[in-house]
């Protein structure tokens, strides 16, 4: 589903990826870990084109996404993206958020893609929230709301830079719960995530990234079996500490 | 004072209409709101051509900005009263020659605090737009700048209050405003100029105030409403 070949990006000085290849199969969830500027975001931010590359390939369900034919915008309707900060938009209902891109782009007529809204609002459950404004939703719940503005656009691909980071710790649960069902549905997933026990239960297959470099890509229980590399050892010390 | 108001209120409001064009305070701010309303569209098309990907389009507009900026409006005044008939090629009266004036150069400030608001944005709403596949036509018109907008509007109105008080000076032309109005009085009385323009400040102390008041107390309830502006 998601092939990177030899990716490259530097931010001037700084070589930010460095040679990253690897592959995400269809229907699979892989989870981003390591250390904080070790270049997480950048990467899953390259899978979208959010991030520009300097080099190497990246290939998303068959279709080069630097080609000059690619239509960077309707691909992009086919790539789920939830941040970390939500970014929800605050002058817009819950509603109008979720609704946004599919009338704009789809042409959907607003009485349907809003009973699509709602279905979504109650895979989230949040329909209650439908017509309130971000604001006065809790972290938890706007994040719960991003995703569903996400799948909306009915994406083949939902990539998630930290979405539980910017969360108070009783509702870093309730997000975890909606992409636990997102991907026990099939869904293909790339998540840079440190909840590690989301990762053990949820994840196919772990990349260990340092300094800009894979140091690790391995199945989810040769992950937290491999007790033999030293560096993921003190990351999850590390991490194990923190929670 | 009050007896100069009193003998001469119809003036002071309205100049000199129906016999003439409308004058007086009315005029004032008739020029002052027909300007902003014309210079707002002008300045959100500068500040967006100010962040387009356009260098030609960039520059040219920046620059207009700067020379807008470097110049006082007096200079912009004269400018146009000669320029604009000359550019249209027919006789342009002193209100339409203060309004081009004013829509110039204030869509150049306008711009300024348009883009201000546009910046102040932060990164992830445009980020989330991209990355729903929005086009940045869209992103633009229903993400961006509706917020920008109101964000800034404390600032448009603050700009509003500069606008009326620079209406003034289309009495060097002949724009019948209020100012030209109490000059008018005072060239009849001759006697009383310290009253006479004692009420002319008076009056545009009060409505600039109330305006600048105004601008403050919603600029309270947007940073109240919205997180986000204050941050
Ligand atoms: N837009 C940018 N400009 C310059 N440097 C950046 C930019 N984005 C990220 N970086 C740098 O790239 C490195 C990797 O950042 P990031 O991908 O955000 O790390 P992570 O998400 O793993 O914490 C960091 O050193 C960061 O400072
Ligand atoms: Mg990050």
């Amino acid at each position: 589903m998601i092939t990177l070949e030899h990716v490259e990006k530097h931010f001037g000085a700084l070589h930010a990826l460095k040679d990253i290849s690897g592959q995400i199969v269809q229907g699979e969830v892989a989870v981003l870990c390591g250390p904080s500027g070790s270049g997480k975001s950048t990467l899953i931010r390259t899978i979208n084109r959010l991030e520009e590359i300097d080099g190497g390939r990246i290939i998303v369900a068959g279709q080069d996404i630097h080609e000059k034919s690619l239509d960077l915008n309707a691909f992009r309707e086919r790539v789920g993206f939830v941040f970390q900060q939500f970014n929800l938009f605050p002058h817009l209902s819950v509603l109008d958020n979720i609704t946004l891109a599919p009338r704009k782009l789809r042409k959907v007529p607003k009485a349907e893609a809003e009973e699509k809204a709602l279905l979504l609002l109650d895979r989230v459950g949040l329909r209650e929230k439908a017509s309130a404004f971000p604001t006065s939703l809790s972290g938890g719940q706007s994040q719960r709301v991003a995703i569903a503005r996400s799948l909306a656009m009915s994406p083949e691909v939902m990539l998630f830079d930290e979405p539980t980071s910017a969360l108070d710790p009783e509702m870093v649960s309730e997000v975890l719960a909606v992409m636990t069902e997102l991907a026990q549905e099939g869904m293909t997933m790339v998540c840079v995530t440190h909840e590690m026990g989301f990762a053990r239960s949820v994840a196919d297959t772990v990349w260990f990234l340092e300094a800009g470099r894979v140091e690790a890509q391995l199945s989810s229980e040769e992950f937290f079996e491999s007790g033999n590399n030293p560096r993921i050892r003190a990351f999850m010390a590390h991490v194990g500490r923190s929670q | 004072m009050l007896d100069i108001i009193r003998e001469n209120w119809v003036l002071l409001l309205i100049g000199n209409y129906p016999h003439g064009p409308v004058g007086g305070l009315v005029g004032t701010l008739l020029l002052a709101s027909v300007s902003l309303l014309i210079a707002l569209p002008c300045s959100v098309a500068m500040a967006m051509a100010r962040n387009s990907h356009s260098r030609i389009l960039r520059g040219g507009v920046t620059s207009i900005v700067w020379l807008m900026r470097g110049t006082p409006l007096l200079m912009v005044v004269f400018w146009s009263n000669y320029l604009v008939p000359l550019l249209l090629g027919w006789p342009v009266g002193p209100f339409w020659v203060m309004f081009v004036a004013l829509v110039v150069y204030e869509s150049a400030y306008l711009s300024e605090v348009v883009r201000a608001g546009i910046n102040a944005l932060p990164r992830g709403q445009s980020e989330a737009a991209r990355a729903l596949g929005l086009p940045e036509s869209v992103t633009m018109f229903t993400i961006i700048l509706p917020q920008a907008l109101y964000n800034s509007f404390p600032a448009l109105l603050t700009q509003f209050v500069s606008i009326i008080k620079e209406t003034s000076l289309g009495f060097v032309i002949g724009v019948h405003e209020f100012t030209y109005s109490a000059a008018v009085i005072n060239a009849n009385l001759l006697v009383r100029p310290v009253e006479i323009f004692s009420i002319l400040a008076l009056t545009y102390f009060i409505i600039c105030f109330s305006f600048a008041s105004a601008a403050r107390w919603v600029e309270r309830r947007i940073r109240r409403n919205r997180g986000l502006s204050a941050q």
